[in-house]
């Protein structure tokens, strides 16, 4: 028999604040000692958490898919890359524009989705990750006269006592990516837990219903398109911070594709899933990819092919049958064996005089005016 | 109903999304930005074992005599006379680091695609890269100094290049030679320059290479696309007349914008005629059937074709069923010589390579007129006693960066303290020629004056009958400064 905690009770909040306090720690730890690399690789997952919470925000909370956010990756990236090196803008303003660039386009693309569900989705948003290498190769070709975009070059602001050497910019971005991260993720906890949240979760269960309750589809899904993508924006941005230089295919389908994985690996619908998963992926990629190639041990045709790429297809696949609602869910599972967590009992309705008197005024004008 | 209208409104969208992503070109096709690595470059010679130097004002020759009876001289700058090319250390994050002898290990560090499809490629150059470096250690090429290598993928991705960099440097990587692709080797140009880390013999020919003054640290491999181009034109010119048509087919990438603006210069001057261009995004691996289908019904009298990697055979074949298609039309071909190699132009394309000119500074070690060479047999002995499969011409690029690498560290030993400052200044001061190379091919750079490693070329030509490339008159050497 599993231990109950209720939620939101004192043992609640000191579990909560343990983890906090663990996972600060952990990230002082890392940047106090990492490696320049290291940090650099922590860099990197973070920002395809970052993508992936963007991801999760559509698909997992409000079921809309996307195939196309590397597009907004890229639109930002090369938003801050353009402006920085070319007009000579403030790389935090190119991260805003760019957020607003991105919101603007996801707002757009939300568009068809109010007509269009699962596969007829993912077939516009296919097409938008397809083109968008394009239409940056053109703009390379037009505007920058060049074959690539230098990146914006991000220095440590001299308040941090961080110089511009290879070891304390190292710092200076992980500190950056752990930021944006940790925003992008109490930004989309605040949206799911709140009245907003529970509007897209419903659209995401039954459109109809949803519907029937009150919730704006349009609004909500419109919105809930460009707020996601912003936040791969942010991703985006990061990814222009961190290299030297950006081209066509610094952001294409695969880009997206591995967005896509870190949340299934990690578990969609769940608020670390993404998180999780993004960390998990970009190791084990990066794990694969220096060790697997001097594995001879394994059979001839594997060793001697791309065998990091074979095992880790080899390792989704395996980990989508052990786990189906990914590495969060998974873990989950273990833990209620041991504790579950309680809701909190929902607040009585409301039992004060005057407030039921002005409820009734209210209902009576309503009938009134209908009549 | 609700259905169609669904179908109707996806394909609305996906439509207008195509229509702004390739509209509004009425000038044809475009080239662009991005990549190339390359199969032919100079090497080292092989078997060598560093003899005593002479030193003359302001350099030092050495002469090196193979084990296995191949021999050649080097001529290597001191780094401290007047006359020597020197590197500025002063803005170096640690000069004292940059200048500090290197004793013991010295490791070679490098970012090649050893997994994903460039990988069916490209993988064998690692193979070569470190068969010659066991070779060279086991000789004792590099006195009192145990070489390792540490070569890494980067998927042939270039935002996967810095990563893989950034880790190299922080296990302690000494220098990095032989990566591939000009956009990975362009993620880490500034980082490898600020760190004052040689970054040597990048195997691409892409012209950046050659920009000794703002970038000291880093060298190219190949011969400038810029050059190439010239010498086909030329070529061309020779073989279709004054004023011939020609028809174009680039990867729409750095590597194939350079190597298309370059080729348009150059045949301007050489009085050819651009009829039709068409282009391929780097990572489509789809058949270019429309492309093709294109410059045939334009009917050029030569093609000049710059694909990628893989893109060689598939643009190979589908010119062959174009070609069967129009029987009138009988194009002159030249290919890029980053496809100039037994795997891509005869046995991936399945034939279709037959008659296709391109270019080498490399012999074909898989050629058997090639075999008696000493440089070649020891290149074969080593390969077959590894046990190595892979394409024969691919290995031999590795081996042959490989040796021009040892090759500079011989050199910068002798100049008298091995450091990064003494190896860097050595790449870019030394004069040799290479055990694989082709009659008429040198190593030769001369500081700032002279930023390109090799600048000569031969135009072959496939042979599918013998698998042979077949020499097109001599070794081009006019571009060579």
């Amino acid at each position: 028999m599993p231990t109950a905690i209720k939620e939101s009770s004192p043992p609640h909040w000191l579990a909560r604040i343990l983890a906090v306090a663990v996972l600060a720690a952990l990230a002082l730890y890392i940047a106090s000692s990492a490696k320049p690399s290291t940090l650099g690789n922590i860099t990197e997952a973070c920002t395809l958490a970052v993508a992936a919470v963007a991801l999760n925000l559509l698909l997992g909370f409000n079921g809309q898919i996307s195939i196309g956010h590397s597009t907004f990756a890229g639109l930002a990236a090369f938003t801050a890359g353009y402006s920085v090196n070319f007009w000579r803008w403030n790389p935090y303003v190119s991260l805003a524009v760019g957020l607003v660039l991105c919101f603007v386009l996801g707002l757009a693309l939300g568009l068809p989705a109010l007509r269009l569900k699962g596969p007829y989705l993912a077939l516009v948003t296919l097409a938008v990750a397809f083109v968008w290498p394009t239409i940056a190769a053109k703009f390379l070709d037009k505007k920058v006269k060049a074959s690539t975009l230098k990146g914006t070059k991000l220095q440590p602001p001299t308040w941090t006592g961080l110089t511009n050497s290879r070891p304390d910019r190292a710092v200076f971005l992980y500190w950056l990516a752990v930021v944006i991260l940790v925003l992008a993720y109490v930004i989309v906890r605040n949206l799911r837990k709140s009245r907003i949240g529970r509007a897209l979760v419903a659209v995401r269960d039954n459109e109809t219903a949803a519907a029937v309750m009150g919730v704006n589809l349009k609004f909500t899904k419109t919105v809930t398109f460009g707020i996601s993508a912003a936040i791969a924006g942010a991703s985006g941005w990061l990814t222009a911070a961190r290299l030297d230089r950006l081209d066509e295919n610094s952001f294409t389908i695969l880009n997206s594709i591995k967005y896509l994985l870190a949340l299934f690996l990690g578990g969609a619908a769940t608020l670390a899933g993404p998180i999780v998963g993004a960390f998990v992926y970009y190791f084990v990629d990066d794990y694969l990819k220096t060790h697997a190639p001097t594995w001879h041990w394994l059979p001839g045709p594997i060793s001697k092919g791309p065998v990091a790429s074979f095992l880790l297809g080899t390792i989704v696949i395996i980990f989508v049958f052990i786990a189906p609602f990914g590495l969060v869910g998974f873990i989950k599972d273990q833990v209620r064996r041991v504790f579950v967590v309680t809701p909190r009992p929902l607040k009585q309705a409301v039992t004060s005089p005057e407030l039921i008197e002005h409820t009734s005024d209210a209902t009576a004008a309503e009938n009134s005016a209908q009549d | 109903m609700i259905r169609q209208g669904k179908h109707f409104v996806a394909l609305a969208a996906v439509g207008a999304l195509l229509l702004v992503a390739c509209g509004s070109d009425s000038k044809g096709p475009t080239t662009t930005k991005a990549s190339t690595p390359g199969t032919t470059a100079g090497g080292g010679s092989g078997g060598t074992t560093a003899a005593p130097a002479t030193s003359t004002a302001g350099s030092t020759t050495a002469s090196s005599t193979a084990t296995t009876g191949v021999s050649d001289t080097t001529t290597a700058a001191t780094g401290t006379s007047p006359a020597g090319w020197t590197v500025k250390t002063d803005n170096c994050p640690d000069p004292a680091v940059a200048s500090a002898p290197i004793a013991g290990t010295l490791t070679i560090g490098s970012a090649q695609p050893l997994s994903g499809t460039p990988a069916v490629a490209f993988a064998p150059v690692k193979d070569g890269f470190e068969l010659y470096i066991k070779y060279a250690n086991d000789q004792k090429l590099v006195p009192g100094i145990t070489l390792k290598t540490d070569i890494r993928d980067d998927q042939y991705d270039a935002t996967q290049t810095p990563g893989v960099v950034s880790s190299l440097i922080d296990g302690g990587v000494n220098i990095f030679s032989g990566i591939i692709g000009t956009p990975n080797n362009l993620a880490v140009r500034d980082t490898l320059n600020q760190e004052c880390i040689p970054q040597l013999l990048n195997l691409t020919g892409a012209p950046e290479w050659g920009n000794a003054k703002e970038f000291p640290w880093t060298t190219g491999a190949l011969v400038p696309y810029d050059i190439e181009a010239k010498i086909y034109a030329k070529s061309l010119k020779g073989l279709i007349g004054d004023g011939g048509t020609v028809g174009m087919f680039t990867v729409n990438s750095e590597f194939g914008k350079t190597y298309a603006d370059a080729f348009k210069a150059a045949a301007k001057d050489a009085g050819l005629k651009i009829v039709v261009e068409k282009t391929i995004e780097p990572t489509d691996q789809t058949p270019p059937t429309n492309q093709i289908g294109a410059l045939a019904s334009a009917k050029p009298m030569a093609v000049m074709a710059v694909p990628l990697g893989t893109q060689c055979p598939t643009f190979l074949k589908e010119l062959v069923n174009a070609k069967a298609a129009n029987p009138d039309w009988k194009p002159v071909v030249f290919l890029t010589n980053t496809c100039a190699s037994r795997l891509l132009i005869s046995l991936l394309a399945a034939g279709a390579g037959d008659g296709v000119y391109t270019s080498g500074n490399l012999v074909d070690p898989a050629d058997p007129k090639f075999a008696a060479l000493a440089g070649v047999k020891l290149f074969t002995d080593t390969y077959n006693a590894a046990g190595l499969k892979g394409d024969l011409g691919t290995t031999g690029v590795g081996w042959s960066i490989a040796e021009s690498t040892v090759k500079i560290l011989i050199a910068a030993q002798i100049s008298g303290t091995l450091s990064r400052k003494s190896i860097i200044e050595a790449a870019r001061d030394l004069e040799y020629v290479p055990s694989l190379a082709r009659e008429g091919t040198k190593y030769k750079m001369n500081g700032e004056k002279d930023g390109f490693t090799f600048q000569s070329l031969t135009v072959l030509q496939w042979n599918e009958a013998s698998k042979t490339f077949t020499e097109i008159g001599k070794e081009d050497t006019e571009y060579e400064s």
